[in-house]
């Protein structure tokens, strides 16, 4: 076991931190799979409106492999499918009927190919539950992982803690961790906090090599516990999965059925309720945020405030989601000399803002930008809050100026929008380094 | 504050949207609504959700603060400095001729001894450093302004720093016309034409200060200090101060070193301990309008680092490269007979105290645009700042000061600074892979 120390970086002092008090939510009348968090998929929608489907049955497939498809969490009728521009396949929504289980949903196969393997967990819908790396998108093409990194922190503002979602499912775990053994023929690391609460079962996993993590945010990226542990050679391929997909995986790997159910943290100044729940995957937001959807200058975020989506107020829970945060939208709420008035407080990532001596005081955030959109005008503040040996500015610079390959020798493959997510937060000149660096993948891409 | 948000809603509409009155001006609108209020940007849909509350102008902001002890002494003592030089002329009440706001407000009153009362003082400070400010934020803002809305862009903040350094660094006793000239071929030619904020080369300041230096030497000839006086006819002896010649710190430090003297010693006993270490550290001395007080420089740094807005790297690498350079040189180079003993040199403290380079260091070399971007770089670039400073100041027989020299040569060599560091992490990274 090793222990890596993060010294750069930031933990936001956010109000309104999930109480670790787990119940299950209502269960929904109607639940949705969305397609806007998976970039680069060609869905295929494979029901009709009207059509009754089974828990576990496939909704839709991604066209570029046609073996990867997303199930129904409930079984029901499909009340709508909806299209964005050039008919692209935005959501299927489902009333939620008396449960009945897909009965065609393959199981775990007991021979050792690993391509039947594979074939099986895409054929269960659990194949976008991993991240590759690089690219930081779900896994297409043949590459296989030299490593698999399970994440066992989120060290992100009021994310769910993966330990505590799944400290009584030990047996999952394990069942999860030996699938991962057989999708790689290299090591699966799992990053833990250095301390932490209901850490046991996770630690007592076998067949994985745990790296403990201490440090600020975000000493629980997998970008970070990449650079740290065994930084990818070029054309190397990891997979990345967080520990509570992990137990999912290991649910269906046990008893052969979909995984309906997951754990998230519901935080944030304006959540009804700061706790975890157990909810139906595709649940509607509304189910963990008080029955009715959120109304008032709120923005309810899938995920947390670095690396989220905002839902509209009848949206519904993200496929890969763990975390909901409600916190101010702050619409039309415009100080008088804004860009002088100290705040006491919520000072954050360097004392201009005067807040001595407060940094550990919690605030309610909103999402004003506090400021207008300028040129970078580096005063080395990207630099304090990334651990990773790259160098962002000139990164951020060479993207700007198209020049792929220059960027790709200054690390852009080792990192994807989420590990600039606090360079973002910290940037006097508001630019927003996640979607250059996003913009940089895509060129990279295109080009390979 | 809900009336003046209506007031600045009604005139909006005038300047924001194509078929609007005024929509070309909208950049100079902008730039007043967004000083009055944040302005309404909210976070987009995906990834980050809030943002931190430095912007730009904060930033800035927090420069101009770290800058107001020196302004606030920059007018004490070119009052100061002034009615020393007018006392020790010889000039009284009668013989005196009054600048325009002593002629508002009232002509100073020579005491018995010839001193003035500190408001007399300050009165003549202000009279000289508003025209300044004015002339430099005025020309500078105006010219921002007009690519700005030639551009469509956002009126960047970086000219309200530059403005008020630009103030600080050169004579107080700058013709207002030489200032708007310099500022006017700093922001344009060295600045907008590279981009604007952000895209420059060279710090914009030390562009103005380098175009007097060289464009108007009589005026800024860097050997002579500077005691601002009131521009008015020649041939009346309380305007002079053009027959006030008093060398600086550093010019008797260089005289006596080529007499074979001992610049300290020499320094310390010039003009009855004007040169003492109090007083350089103090800033009881003539000088630019703001760099005189090392203590006021400090302050400021302190502000800078507090905020995190000046970079500690630059600022202690040319302290240590000043230092480091000023022991080694004179031991070192004496081999080559480029200088002279090492004993007759001011000792490497005394360095910092005298000329500008605390605040070149300070307020100019720590310009996030012009330096280096790395925190390698920053390190290197402070240093050799330092060591360069130190060169000119011991070998150029030119001229005695070299920090305006040494921060606009690294500047220029910043980017090739980076361009090392780069490498670096480039071959770390392959090697890895």
């Amino acid at each position: 076991m090793t222990t890596h120390k993060i010294k750069k970086g930031l933990d936001l002092p956010l109000a309104g931190r999930p109480d670790q008090v787990l119940t299950d939510a209502a269960e929904p009348t109607s639940v949705a799979l969305e397609t806007y968090e998976f970039a680069g998929i060609k869905p295929k929608v494979l029901v009709k409106e009207g059509d009754e489907v089974e828990t576990g049955q496939p909704v839709f497939l991604n066209k570029v492999d046609r073996d990867i498809v997303w199930c129904a969490p409930a079984s029901g009728t499909v009340r709508a499918i909806e299209f964005g521009p050039r008919r692209f396949l935005t959501r299927v929504v489902i009333d939620v009927g008396p449960d009945k289980q897909h009965a065609a949903l393959p199981t775990l196969p007991q021979s050792g190919d690993r391509e039947e393997l594979i074939r099986a967990i895409k054929g269960a819908g659990l194949w976008p539950l991993f991240k590759q790396r690089p690219l930081g998108k779900m896994p297409v093409g043949e590459a296989a992982p030299v490593a698999i990194f399970v994440n066992g922190m989120d060290s992100a503002p009021l994310a769910a803690d993966p330990c505590f979602a799944t400290h009584d499912r030990p047996a999952d775990l394990q069942a999860g961790v030996d699938v991962l053994a057989r999708l790689t023929s290299g090591t699966v690391y799992l990053a833990l906090r250095e301390a932490g609460d209901h850490q046991s079962d996770a630690r007592g996993l076998e067949g994985v090599e745990v790296h403990e993590f201490n440090g600020p945010h975000p000493a629980g990226l997998v970008g970070t516990h990449i650079h740290e542990i065994r930084p990818l050679k070029s054309g190397e391929v990891a997979f990345a999965v967080s520990l509570q997909d992990v137990a999912r995986i290991g649910h269906w790997a046990r008893t052969g059925s979909y995984p309906t159910h997951k754990v998230i943290a519901v935080g944030g100044s304006e959540a009804p309720s700061k706790q975890y729940f157990r909810v139906r995957q595709g649940a509607p937001l509304a189910v963990l945020t008080g029955g009715a959807a959120l109304t008032g200058d709120v923005r309810c975020i899938n995920g947390d405030v670095l690396h989220g989506y905002a839902a509209e107020p009848d949206g519904y829970l993200a496929f890969g989601n763990r975390t909901v945060t409600v916190m101010q939208e702050g619409t039309d709420r415009r100080d008088l000399f804004g860009w002088a008035i100290p705040q006491m407080g919520k000072k954050l990532s360097n004392h201009a803002a005067v807040n001595f001596g407060l940094k550990r005081r919690e605030y309610a955030p909103d999402a004003r930008l506090h400021g207008g959109h300028r040129p970078i005008v580096n005063i080395g503040s990207w630099e304090k809050v990334l651990p990773l040996d790259i160098l962002p500015t000139f990164l951020v610079r060479a993207i700007q100026a198209r020049d792929i390959e220059e960027a790709i020798k200054l690390g852009l493959l080792e990192v994807t929008e989420e590990d600039v997510a606090l360079c973002t937060f910290v940037d006097p000149c508001k630019i927003d380094v996640g979607e250059v660096i996003r913009q940089g993948l895509d060129m990279y891409e295109k080009e390979s | 504050m809900r009336f003046l948000r209506n007031l600045v809603d009604k005139q909006r509409k005038l300047y924001h949207g194509e078929d609007s009155k005024f929509h070309k001006m909208w950049p100079l609108f902008d730039a007043l609504e967004t000083f009055l209020f944040a302005p309404d940007f909210r976070a987009g849909k995906q990834r980050v959700h809030c943002r931190d509350y430095v912007d730009l102008k904060r930033v800035m902001n927090s420069v101009i603060i770290a800058m107001v002890p020196c302004l606030l002494w920059a007018i004490w003592n070119n009052g100061v400095q002034h009615f020393d030089a007018v006392v020790k002329m010889g000039v009284t009440s009668e013989g005196y001729a009054t600048g325009w706001l002593q002629g508002l407000i009232g002509a100073p009153v020579f005491g018995l001894e010839g001193g003035v009362s500190a408001f007399d003082t300050i009165v003549f400070g202000l009279q000289r450093m508003l025209p300044l400010l004015i002339v430099s934020y005025g020309v500078g803002l105006a010219i921002e302004g007009v690519f700005s809305v030639v551009r469509k862009e956002e009126v960047s903040e970086g000219y309200l720093v530059s403005g008020m350094l630009i103030a600080l660094i050169v004579p107080a006793s700058t013709p207002l016309w030489q200032l708007a000239v310099g500022v006017a071929f700093s922001v344009v030619l060295g600045k907008e034409v590279f981009g604007g904020t952000g895209m420059n080369i060279f710090n914009p300041a030390m562009m103005v200060r380098a175009f007097l230096f060289f464009a108007f030497p009589a005026q800024m000839s860097g050997d002579a200090v500077w005691v601002a006086g009131n521009s008015a006819p020649t041939g009346v002896p309380g305007n002079l101060i053009d027959g006030y010649a008093e060398p600086t710190a550093l010019a008797v430090a260089k005289a006596a070193v080529s007499n074979g003297e001992s610049a300290s010693a020499v320094l310390a006993e010039h003009a009855g301990g004007a040169y003492s270490h109090y007083n350089l550290f103090i800033g009881n001395i003539p000088g630019s309008a703001g760099e005189m007080s090392k203590l006021m420089v400090l302050i400021g740094a302190a502000v800078l680092l507090a905020t995190g807005v000046g970079s500690w790297r630059t600022m202690l690498g040319g302290v240590l490269g000043m230092l480091g350079a000023a022991y080694l040189v004179p031991i070192m180079s004496q081999v080559g007979g480029l200088v002279s003993d090492a004993a007759l040199h001011l000792a490497p403290w005394e360095h910092l105290l005298c000329g500008g380079f605390l605040f070149g260091i300070v307020f100019m070399a720590t310009d996030p645009v012009s330096s280096p971007e790395t925190d390698i770089g920053k390190w290197i670039y402070g240093v050799l700042i330092g060591v360069f400073t130190v060169l000119v100041r011991m070998i150029n027989p030119a001229y005695p000061e070299g920090t305006m020299l040494a921060i606009l040569l690294l500047n220029a060599f910043a980017p090739t600074i980076d361009h090392f560091v780069v490498a670096a992490n480039i071959k770390r990274r392959l090697k890895r892979a």
